[in-house]
């Protein structure tokens, strides 16, 4: 598949899979800082500390997909991988569809 | 170098000679090669299929294969299309012709049904998007769970403030889930009523303002089509909600 | 509701049935089409806009449009604190930005006037750092572990009469660092000789010459290497001079 590489392009990959993925691992621990939150094991000070670092953190990414010129190409790479956890839960929910694809793929 | 074919599309048909004219992509000439009463509109090209990196010629193709068929549509009543690029090869000491009326003869008693099945339909396509920012809106109104939250956020201070932000956000995710399986099995149950047969589509991310909740494609009666707009008008006027109604297609979805 | 057929409005809509629809036939008579999907897919992904790019490999046609959406909406003003003010130095360089985690060195341009010293970016029109240069303490050259194994690189540390450490690097610090100097000079103006660096986290590891095991710079510069027992040429010197001072004493 011919794509087209130069630093840019490059960088633009790169960065936009590794920002991606940060983004990712951070509402991840979003998603773990509420469980906590709500479990009643962390202090409201705790909790203080904690909102704050996560949204400096936050503001971080948006910073850096500002100064890097990446946000779009972030959004692509999220997009993307959303659609291809879509397709596999797609074919896993929808076997037929599976079979019927390699069967006209002749395999 | 064998000749092949470019397939547009089967029709029913056993008049002799029949020729659209020179309609085909790159101006070639389209005609119907017979097969008892089926006849293949085709070209005759070079065996390979067509490629070009250039997107405005092979946008034209692309259209130019799109009119063949409306037009062997319009002549000869239904059709079967196929898809773009489908080019029947020859082989040693097959010609192509041979090659496709062998799969013509093959095939026949399903192409038979399928046009029976098709006759007078035709297909149309129908997407209903909604606003995610006026559903939200409405879920926090009716939700009292999500509204409280939102009143409690306002005191919060900063990090507090936002680690319920978050916890707000997660759950106006999960109420717009529920309410957009909601509204796609509504939706999609409205719409069965009205039309014979019915694909579940892929749905599409690209609008940042629209979210694509249901995407379908409807085979139904040419003339039955005033009845799907009037359903899709209901929907259309919905608060939040906006429906594209296309068409009317050769069944490309339902064959 | 009436149903469009206008090609312009529903393009896509007929890329989606003559691509990936139609009739099939037994692939042993077709001519094999492998290769086209990528064709058709690139057309699908211009009109659409903004399909998965990355998946499809059109990540230049992406680029473009980002970047002429940047050059267009991005203006290009300079702060009323450089306009109109004699520009002494003009020279690209960054600052070192801290905030609560988040620590980032900030590239832009210094601009040095009569009087101040200005980081500006113009991309973001923001003024990163500004000092009027009156304020300046003291100006300390040092040499910092770069990013790249095994290279140096030379930051000033400007201390301000706050006692506020700022940390800042550029194409040509020396030039810049004399620059501050020769027009604080002229003005009568002076800076403390031999400051103290107020204490700051130094992240920096290095390794021991010795044995090779990783310590912060700051302990293995002052005290060795608590790993094998290594000191520096450096504290080598000063034990000496205690232990001598201390034989003269006791002599």
């Amino acid at each position: 598949m011919p794509i087209d590489i130069d630093t840019d392009n490059l960088k633009h990959g790169v960065l936009g899979l590794v920002i991606a993925l940060v983004e990712i691992i951070k509402d991840a621990l979003n998603l773990q800082a509420i469980k906590r939150m709500e479990g009643g094991t962390l202090s409201e000070e705790e909790v203080e500390r904690l909102g704050e670092a996560l949204m400096d953190l936050d503001l971080a990414i948006e910073e850096i997909k500002k100064e890097q010129g990446v946000t779009e190409s972030v959004k692509s790479v999220r997009d993307g991988l959303d659609s291809i956890v879509d397709e596999v839960l797609d074919k896993m929910i929808n076997p037929e569809r599976w079979r019927k694809e390699s069967e006209e793929k002749g395999i | 170098m064998a000749e092949a074919r470019y397939l547009y599309c089967i029709v029913e048909g056993s008049e002799e000679d029949i020729t659209l004219g020179n309609i085909g992509i790159e101006g070639s000439r389209v005609y119907a090669i017979p097969y008892q009463d089926l006849c293949a509109v085709v070209h005759n090209c070079s065996p390979e299929p067509y490629k070009s990196e250039d997107q405005e010629k092979f946008k034209l193709w692309l259209t130019t294969h799109a009119k063949v068929v409306e037009v062997a549509w319009e002549r000869f009543g239904t059709v079967l299309p196929l898809g773009f690029d489908t080019i029947i090869k020859g082989e040693e000491g097959i010609a192509p012709d041979e090659n496709l009326k062998k799969w013509l003869k093959g095939d026949y008693e399903n192409l038979r049904q399928k046009l029976a099945k098709l006759k007078d339909r035709a297909e149309f396509g129908v997407q209903v998007f909604w606003d995610p920012k006026i559903i939200s809106e409405w879920v926090i109104e009716t939700s009292p769970e999500i509204k409280k939250l939102s009143e409690e956020i306002k005191s919060k201070s900063k990090g507090l403030a936002y680690m319920y932000k978050q916890k707000l956000e997660n759950l106006l995710k999960k109420e717009l889930e529920k309410e957009a399986d909601r509204y796609f099995k509504v939706f999609y149950e409205q719409i069965k009523r009205c039309v014979d047969q019915i694909k579940v589509e892929k749905t599409k991310k690209n609008e940042e303002d629209k979210q694509m909740l249901l995407n379908l494609s409807c085979l139904l009666f040419k003339g039955k089509s005033k009845i799907l707009g009037e359903e899709l008008e209901k929907i259309n006027h919905l608060k939040g909600f906006f429906v594209r109604f296309t068409g009317p297609w050769p069944p490309y979805s339902f064959v | 509701m009436e149903p469009s057929r206008d090609i312009h409005a529903t393009l896509v809509d007929l890329l989606d049935r003559i691509l990936d629809k139609g009739l099939i036939i037994n692939a042993d008579i077709i001519i094999s089409v492998a290769g086209i999907p990528l064709i058709g897919v690139n057309l699908r992904a211009a009109l659409a806009g903004m399909e998965t790019m990355l998946k499809y490999g059109v990540m230049q046609a992406w680029d473009e449009k980002t970047r002429a959406w940047e050059r267009e909406h991005w203006k290009k003003t300079i702060p009323s604190l450089i306009e109109g003010k004699e520009i002494i130095l003009k020279m690209y360089g960054s600052y070192y930005y801290s905030k609560g985690i988040y620590n980032t060195w900030r590239p832009g341009y210094f601009y040095l006037t009569n009087k101040r010293l200005i980081l500006y970016r113009q991309d973001f029109e923001e003024i990163t750092f500004q000092i009027p240069l009156e304020e300046i303490k003291a100006l300390v050259m040092r040499e910092e572990a770069h990013l790249v194994k095994g290279k140096k690189k030379q930051v000033l540390y400007l201390i301000d009469k706050q006692d506020q450490v700022h940390r800042l690097n550029a194409v040509e610090i020396n030039q810049l660092k004399d620059a501050i100097e020769q027009n604080l000079e002229t003005r009568g103006l002076s800076l403390e000789e031999s400051p103290v660096l107020p204490e700051f986290e130094s992240e920096e590891t290095e390794t021991c010459p010795q044995c090779g095991k990783p310590a912060p710079a700051k302990e293995l510069l002052e005290e060795g290497c608590s790993s094998c027992g290594w000191v520096s040429a450096k504290i080598k010197q000063r034990t000496e001079n205690r232990e001598q001072k201390t034989e003269e004493i006791t002599a």
